[in-house]
């Protein structure tokens, strides 16, 4: 009899699991760091403009992304990088430029309509993730290999290098994890590393963030097929996205707690 | 009989597992305790023990299993046009609710089963009548019906494409798919930022005016949704604070009802 309740809920809590979708993962782990790290003072006004937590709106972007009137921010979600390959923020597509854009918006925020304020906290939420995310920078073609390239599995079939990164990557060996798990997890640094990691500015997170972002194609080359990758490779895949992510997640609270200090 | 129900409550993880409503109920009875008397605390606790979180979902599991499919009757809530309760016969929550809520209160003459059953009728028939999908308007044929409707698959740079999916599995675990990898606390944080303050709002009243409340928030939904009818990305976020706004009542108000029953 104990055997067969080991057994029922072995696989009651593997089936609950496996309904997870990672997209919204990574996404979701990185607004639940950055909720947990908020002072109380931006908790409140978060709260109170968008009438939820951050991970409520943690891939707010990508759900309207293709929808009016929203449709020009769908361009916003990498980070582009100029001739010299340097973060390009003279480039309105580039997530860092449009992070650094909002920071200054906002800083009026207590005379902006209510709406506005709303909708900016809408992309911070996302775009601070996603200039994070290792797979969403894209370099000049002669420079580097282009992000949207692809990958194969098994039966040959093609599969997106964007997917890998964005989506499995990080959940390697963790389909039983919740956000709130992956927050307890990973986000456990202490004051003085979450101020170290938040110093700087968006363009300095991107430009740092770059040596991941480099690695993705040395770890994911085109054509390798992404179900042999080694344990080892692996491995050097999600320690990638952890770093980025936790680093994601303090900085959102960073940048949220910036705006609505006292 | 506390082990059948919760051998059978894990059981049903296993069958709800593509859904992610046994999420959302887990959340809903985490906030209802979190806002229960110490006594009904106690008393929720001394008879479905002490793992909270497995004790929801457990009628459907056993329906699953051929039992209590007597249950399966209970669950909806039936309006009139002025969205007054229609109250024919027991077969409905309201009246399975009051029914339980008395077994508990005098549950020094009950027998422990009896009273195990009435506390989870209380929490699983409160939840299901504040699920859209159970709640029934005499002016609104549509309401009792799983009819297909059009479900908004986004643009990706071209016109909205649609897809077809049925209407009472958006309300059962639809909203859930942007949120799949939150934690039952995920939702309890979320439910009290968004409606905590409205807590004593939700909690005041019997089940009869609860039954009406829940016409209210459905009755504008069935003025424009029918057979086909297209579910925007827009009107999905609208809809989604409709599914999140009877969560939250549920929650309260199963609190509610625990705290007058052993009080």
């Amino acid at each position: 009899m104990k055997k067969l309740i080991v057994l029922i809920i072995s696989f009651a809590v593997i089936s609950v699991n496996s309904a997870m979708a990672w997209g919204g993962f990574a996404h979701s782990a990185i607004t639940e760091i950055a909720e947990r790290n908020l002072t109380p003072q931006a908790r409140e006004q978060i709260h109170h403009y968008l009438n939820h937590s951050l991970p409520f709106y943690a891939i707010w972007m990508d759900q309207y992304r293709y929808t009016d009137p929203y449709r020009p921010s769908g361009k916003w979600h990498s980070n582009w990088m100029d001739a010299d390959g340097a973060v390009d923020m003279a480039n309105e597509k580039c997530a860092a430029y449009q992070v650094t854009r909002i920071q200054k918006l906002m800083k009026n925020y207590k005379n902006m309509p209510k709406e506005e304020v709303r909708l900016n906290l809408l992309y911070l939420i996302h775009l601070v993730a996603d200039m994070h995310c290792p797979g969403h920078n894209v370099w000049p073609k002669k420079s580097h290999p282009q992000y949207y390239y692809h990958l194969t599995n098994n039966k040959g079939k093609k599969e997106s290098f964007h997917k890998v990164w964005d989506v499995d990557a990080i959940q390697y060996g963790r389909k039983k994890w919740t956000a709130s798990y992956y927050a307890d997890k990973m986000a456990t640094l202490s004051p003085k590393e979450i101020k170290k990691i938040c110093k700087g500015t968006p363009y300095k997170w991107a430009a740092t963030s770059l040596p991941n972002a480099e690695k993705t194609f040395e770890l994911t080359p085109k054509g390798s097929n992404k179900q042999k990758y080694s344990k080892q490779t692996r491995e050097e895949m999600r320690r990638i996205c952890d770093e980025e992510a936790v680093k994601a997640g303090y900085r959102l609270a960073y940048v949220m707690n910036q705006i609505f200090k006292k | 009989m506390k082990k059948i129900f919760l051998a059978l409550a894990l059981l049903m993880g296993v069958y709800s597992a593509q859904a992610w409503n046994w999420v959302y109920d887990q959340a809903t009875l985490l906030l209802a305790y979190e806002n229960m008397t110490p006594k009904a605390q106690e008393e929720l606790k001394r008879y479905l023990g002490e793992n909270i979180r497995s004790q929801v979902q457990t009628f459907e599991a056993a329906r699953k299993k051929g039992d209590l499919l007597e249950t399966a009757d209970w669950r909806t809530i039936t309006l009139d046009s002025e969205l007054k309760p229609v109250l024919a016969d027991d077969k409905n929550a309201i009246v399975q609710i009051e029914n339980a809520v008395e077994v508990v209160k005098n549950r020094a003459s009950k027998s422990e089963d009896e009273v195990e059953f009435a506390i989870r009728k209380i929490i699983e028939l409160t939840i299901e009548m504040h699920n859209i999908a159970n709640v029934y308007l005499e002016d609104y044929p549509y309401s009792k019906e799983d009819f297909e409707y059009r479900h908004s698959q986004g643009g990706y740079g071209k016109k909205e494409k649609f897809k077809n999916r049925k209407w009472k599995s958006l309300w059962t675990y639809g909203f859930s798919v942007f949120h799949s990898a939150w934690s039952a606390e995920m939702h309890v944080r979320d439910l009290k930022v968004c409606h905590g303050r409205y807590k004593d709002q939700y909690m005041a009243g019997t089940v009869r005016d609860w039954a009406t409340d829940m016409g209210k928030l459905a009755k504008p939904l069935y003025e424009w949704a029918g057979p086909f009818c297209d579910l925007s990305r827009q009107s999905h976020a609208e809809e989604e604070e409709r599914f999140y706004a009877g969560v939250a009542r549920a929650s309260f108000r199963i609190a509610a009802l625990m705290n007058e029953a052993t009080k």
